[in-house]
């Protein structure tokens, strides 16, 4: 305090004054600078930064990344997929009844349908690597920051939250680039509730099954419903747990770089197997148990009315009757917490039926089509994922918002579907 | 003259930092100090964080604290 | 010099046709998609489906390219500074597309591939793929990359004699 009287200032910021000043007049006294160029980053940043094109710019190789993602990695899923229905088989060979029932339909046939899922996610990452590397990330970051702001959230959530349409995974780990704390928790907790592709063929089934038509519409309407519930949620926290401002935007612009495949691959790789290693435990476990459930008591048919996820369903009916939940779409809503589109191959099982279009009549013989759009909605809204607990918990670092997670997306989950509900009613749909 | 009311493409000398915020120590830490010459070159689409040159390099912030730096503009 | 040299009319006018050509068929692939997504009747199929793939978002897409082209072509005429970088980024993002497609394009070989020499029960997951023939995959983002090139090989050049001489 004393430092400030006689200074003037604070002893840091006088000292910082004092540094610099320095170094400006050795800089002055031995560089001799050239002509001022334009140079390749202000050439780009002419166009990416454009107030009129910037944004469509950003918005096409958005595109381009998502084709990649999407569309180049199918037969690669493919190729996981044939490798684990192999060794599913090799398994079911197995003379011991339980080992090869637990191997075959509980490890190689549950995991195995989600570890295809690493295809797309090994494709994303080698994009985002290519973007990043080139220096482009940063500007994406600093073209949305002030809509991110009006969120409560950083410029650098956006990314994070784009992400969380393709795979909530690499979503939720593309976060560890915020900074501020609690900027990175919102962000966290809130990336969930962007619609991830492993949700689109349980709506693309719904839909089909109800809405014949507007099927389109109303898959549409599950991302604008995801969007504004990620908003609210974002302003609930900034206005209650989470109070505060975002943290300042001071961060450099990196000059663009041609980045070099090797670099990109290296960087994919890097980040996949730490994505492997990190999910495949939760992944493993989590099968394992649905597994037991699924077959336990020894001897009933798999995953129907009689073995404990059946039972399962059963007693947790009533707490879905408001919402017109029969109980064997609340023992798939369980059996999804694996993974989303288990829904619909669960339904299959438990409805003792194969083929989208017999599960789709059973459906619309159980419920109501308020009910199937609710169905939707908890769908999109409750738990994404085994392996996204798992990840939020490496990133928080801390059981406690892992269980604040969970229990928040499924306390919202029951709400939006109740209000879908309540809302059919009022406006006299049944 | 506050940074924020700079146009693309001005120069100025950076005078005052006023910023009593978390911010302050970050702008310190990027080498944004009194006596340094700073150049906007463009705002972001949306009209914020606005882009500066300075020291050779590029830094964006956002206009809040662009307002608590006060500068001279340079001839 | 910087990277502004040499920006002229003719480079104007390179730039006008592509963005056009961009433009244009990025509508068409649009207007294909749009009529194909929703059915409707009002949008006719402007183009055989075989030559513009229908496809919304990179219809939009390929619009956008184009009209990054097209806002390169006032700057170019009147040589200002900003010339160069409407032309370097819309063939930057050309050339991106180009690489995406082809791609895309060579993972589905791998689909079609596997289909034929995966044993019984497993070709069925590549069913998607058994008629996969390379024209399907054709799309204007490959062949109007044609013209972009000329664009590419320019940027590139600029890029490289500012490289040599600082």
């Amino acid at each position: 305090m004393k430092a400030k009287k006689v200074l003037g200032d604070d002893a840091d910021i006088v000292l910082a004054d004092a540094r610099y000043e320095q170094i400006s007049k050795i800089i002055e006294a031995s560089l001799v600078k050239g002509e001022r160029k334009r140079t390749v980053t202000d050439v780009l940043d002419k166009v990416f930064l454009n107030k009129y094109v910037g944004i469509p710019a950003f918005f096409a190789l958005l595109w381009a990344v998502f084709q990649f993602t999407f569309e180049a990695s199918a037969p690669f899923m493919g190729l996981i997929e044939m490798l684990f229905a192999w060794l599913s088989s090799l398994a079911a060979q197995i003379p011991n009844e339980v080992v090869a029932s637990l191997l075959a339909d509980g490890i190689f046939g549950g995991l195995g349908f989600i570890l295809s899922f690493t295809a797309p996610i090994f494709f994303l990452f080698f994009a985002l690597s290519l973007l990043e590397d080139s220096g482009y990330l940063a500007r994406v970051a600093f073209v949305f920051d002030k809509l991110m702001f009006k969120l409560g959230l950083h410029g650098r959530s956006f990314i994070p939250m784009l992400l969380g349409f393709g795979c909530n995974l690499p979503a939720i780990m593309a976060a560890r680039s915020i900074e501020g704390k609690k900027d990175r928790l919102i962000t966290i907790l809130t990336v969930p509730f962007m619609s991830c592709a492993a949700r689109l063929p349980v709506y693309v089934l719904i839909a089909g099954a109800f809405f014949a038509s507007h099927a389109a519409t109303a898959v549409w309407s599950m991302y604008v419903i995801g969007i504004v519930v990620a908003i609210l949620f974002a302003l609930l926290l900034r206005k209650t747990i989470l109070k505060g401002e975002p943290a300042p935007f001071i961060i450099e612009l990196p000059t663009y770089k041609m980045p070099t495949l090797w670099g990109s691959v290296l960087h994919m790789w890097e980040r996949g197997v730490s994505f492997l290693k990190k999910a495949g435990t939760y992944l493993l476990v989590g099968a394992i148990i649905l597994w037991v459930l699924s077959v336990l008591p020894w001897g009933v048919e798999a995953g129907s009315g009689d073995s404990l996820i059946g039972l399962i369903g059963q007693t947790l009916q009533p707490l879905f009757g408001p919402l017109g939940f029969n109980w064997q779409i609340v023992s798939s809503l369980v059996f999804a917490f694996l993974a989303k589109e288990l829904v619909v191959e669960s339904l299959g099982v438990i409805y003792g039926v194969g083929g989208e279009a017999s599960i789709q009549a059973a459906l619309v013989a159980s419920i109501t089509p308020v009910s199937a759009f609710a169905l939707m909605v908890f769908t999109l809204l409750y738990v994404p994922c085994l392996a996204t607990v798992g990840v939020i918990k490496k990133e928080t670092g801390s059981w406690k918002w892992t269980l604040f997670a969970v229990l928040s997306e499924m306390a919202i989950a029951y709400l939006g579907a109740l209000l879908i509900v309540g809302l059919g009613g009022l406006l006299g749909f049944s | 003259m506050r940074l924020s009311e700079l146009k693309p493409g001005q120069e100025a000398t950076v005078t005052k930092i006023e910023n009593t915020t978390t911010a302050r120590r970050r702008i310190m830490d990027m080498g944004l100090v009194k006596g340094s010459k700073v150049k906007v070159i463009c705002r972001a689409p949306l009209g914020d964080p606005l882009e500066i040159e300075i020291r050779d390099y590029k830094l964006s912030l956002r206009k809040k604290d662009a307002q608590n730096i006060l500068v001279t503009e340079a001839e | 010099m910087g990277l502004n040299m040499k920006i002229g009319r003719s480079i104007a006018a390179y730039s006008l046709i592509v963005g056009l050509f961009y433009l244009v068929f990025g509508l068409l692939e649009l207007v294909n998609g749009l009529s194909q997504t929703f059915g409707l009747k009002w949008a006719i199929t402007a183009v055989n489906p075989a030559i513009v793939s229908p496809d919304i978002f990179s219809g939009v897409t390929l619009a956008i390219i184009g009209l990054i082209f097209l806002f390169g072509v006032r700057p170019q005429w009147m040589a200002n500074k900003d010339a160069a970088s409407y032309l370097a980024v819309g063939t930057l993002l050309a050339t991106v597309f180009f690489a995406v497609y082809l791609a895309i394009m060579g993972s589905h070989a791998v689909g079609w591939g596997v289909y034929h020499i995966a044993p019984e029960p497993y070709a069925d997951i590549f069913a998607d793929w058994a008629e996969w023939i390379w024209l399907d995959d054709l799309r204007p983002g490959i062949w109007l990359f044609a013209l972009a090139v000329p664009g590419l090989y320019y940027t590139l050049k600029m890029w490289l004699s500012r490289k040599k001489n600082p």
